[in-house]
């Protein structure tokens, strides 16, 4: 008997979470290290898309200006991927649905400058824009993905046993897309 | 009494409920062909027939080669119909299942043409995007809608493979392309390919009846060692590539 006992235990105990729990854990942070990039590199890109539309656009000065205002309420808020609670993410996705609402708007504004479409700058942009808002997706499924792995861990036998004698690792909050509307309609303009 | 046995045609109970089967999980084949991801055969997967298969088989070698000269994994898809699905979504799902790239490198590059859709996408692995940015990426993307707008499909993809190779540094081994004297159409592989499905699936349609199991995938020309992305020993196979979702998109 005391023989099997030792290789059993040895068995049970790297697949009770030991390992695979606090690498989730990781995986999430490095995850939304990576959303945050991407969101970041959007808001890089503003400036000069508001420079060069004002270049044609120079009426447009309500929509400018709803853009440079929702960008630096979004930059304003940066969430430590340590503190991935549920109101931090609330106020982090709110900040960046308002800017996606903003963008839109000024992209379907742009759609009236035929000059300003021609543009091989503004085409750079927008390709820039489009490019982004693509990552921007890919890198908030694979946050998603890793949250549910973790959350899967943390909640679901055997693995969740170990978590509540030893770690105690809260379930982390699912990325709720604020403003789902705004978000789906956020800039992909098509010509 | 003597009972009529039809050796030939012996429709046991069994074979019935396989047949029915069949028919069931076979008739989305036949209707939507490109949600799902297609087996990796090769450096270019033409579900539509663009491409004959003297001019799969120059693209396909040289596009081998190229990987073996240490230069990126360029892989290019050719699909009817996105089905419904969007395409960046479906262009991250064919190069994560394939793992275009190598694991370190992350230099895959996929072109992905869906023909009804007119819809066109690069997908530029990670390592890559400082080769070909997002700007670089669409630049080339415009540069290839003329010659599909006028249904040259075939110079189309020639030149676009050849110009994805140049702006990330490398020239195409033994392929060059030169415009044609005159436009040829590609478009006559379309419904050549909805036939060949129809006979694919009576040809199934058969075996089943007398016993045998098919095999679930459909050969092409060139097969090459892997299937189905899997990287292992086969010529031609991903290694695992990062892609972040940069690239550029069009139609035309």
């Amino acid at each position: 008997m005391k023989f099997f006992f030792w290789p059993f235990f040895l068995l049970t105990l790297t697949s009770c979470g030991i390992q695979s729990i606090p690498q989730a854990n990781n995986e999430v942070e490095a995850a939304w290290a990576e959303v945050q990039n991407q969101y970041k590199r959007r808001t890089d890109l503003i400036p000069n898309l508001v420079s060069t539309v004002k270049g044609y656009a120079s009426h447009e000065k309500e929509t400018l200006q709803a853009v440079i205002e929702a960008r630096s309420k979004a930059t304003a808020v940066n969430i430590d991927p340590t503190k991935l609670n549920e109101e931090n993410m609330k106020k982090f996705s709110e900040a960046q649905g308002a800017l996606s609402t903003a963008l839109s708007r000024l992209m379907v504004v742009a759609e009236k400058y035929p000059d300003l479409k021609a543009n091989e700058n503004f085409r750079d942009l927008q390709t820039q824009l489009e490019g982004t808002e693509n990552r921007i997706t890919v890198a908030r499924n694979r946050y998603i993905e890793s949250i549910q792995r973790y959350n899967n861990l943390v909640t679901v036998p055997p693995t969740s046993w170990f978590n509540s004698l030893f770690l105690k690792y809260q379930k982390k909050p699912q990325f709720q897309v604020e403003n789902l509307q705004q978000e789906q309609n956020a800039p992909k303009v098509e010509f | 009494m003597i009972k009529p046995s039809s050796s030939y045609f012996q429709v046991q109970p069994h074979r019935l409920f396989w047949f029915l089967l069949f028919l069931t999980l076979t008739v989305p084949l036949f209707t939507s062909l490109a949600r799902e991801v297609p087996p990796l055969t090769g450096p270019v997967v033409d579900e539509v027939g663009l491409l004959d298969g003297r001019e799969l088989g120059a693209l396909s070698a040289s596009l081998q080669k190229l990987r073996e000269q240490n230069g990126p994994q360029i892989q290019v898809l050719i699909i009817d119909s996105l089905d419904g699905d969007i395409l960046e979504e479906y262009s991250i799902k064919v190069v994560e299942q394939w793992k275009l790239g190598g694991e370190k490198n992350d230099d895959g590059v996929l072109y992905l043409i869906a023909i009804k859709d007119r819809k066109m996408r690069i997908e530029v692995g990670q390592g890559l995007e400082g080769f070909m940015p997002d700007i670089t990426a669409g630049k080339i993307i415009r540069s290839i809608s003329p010659f599909f707008k006028k249904g040259q499909y075939k110079d189309g993809i020639f030149f676009g493979v050849q110009s994805i190779a140049e702006k990330l540094g490398y020239k195409l081994p033994d392929v060059s392309y030169t415009p044609p004297p005159s436009s040829s159409s590609g478009k006559g592989g379309q419904t050549w390919s909805l036939l060949q499905i129809f006979i694919f699936g009576i040809f199934f349609l058969i075996l089943f009846l007398f016993g045998n199991r098919p095999r679930g995938h459909r050969r092409t020309p060139f097969w090459y060692g892997g299937s189905g992305g899997s990287s292992g020993g086969g010529s031609w196979g991903g290694g695992g590539g990062g892609f972040s979702g940069g690239g550029a998109s069009g139609d035309w």
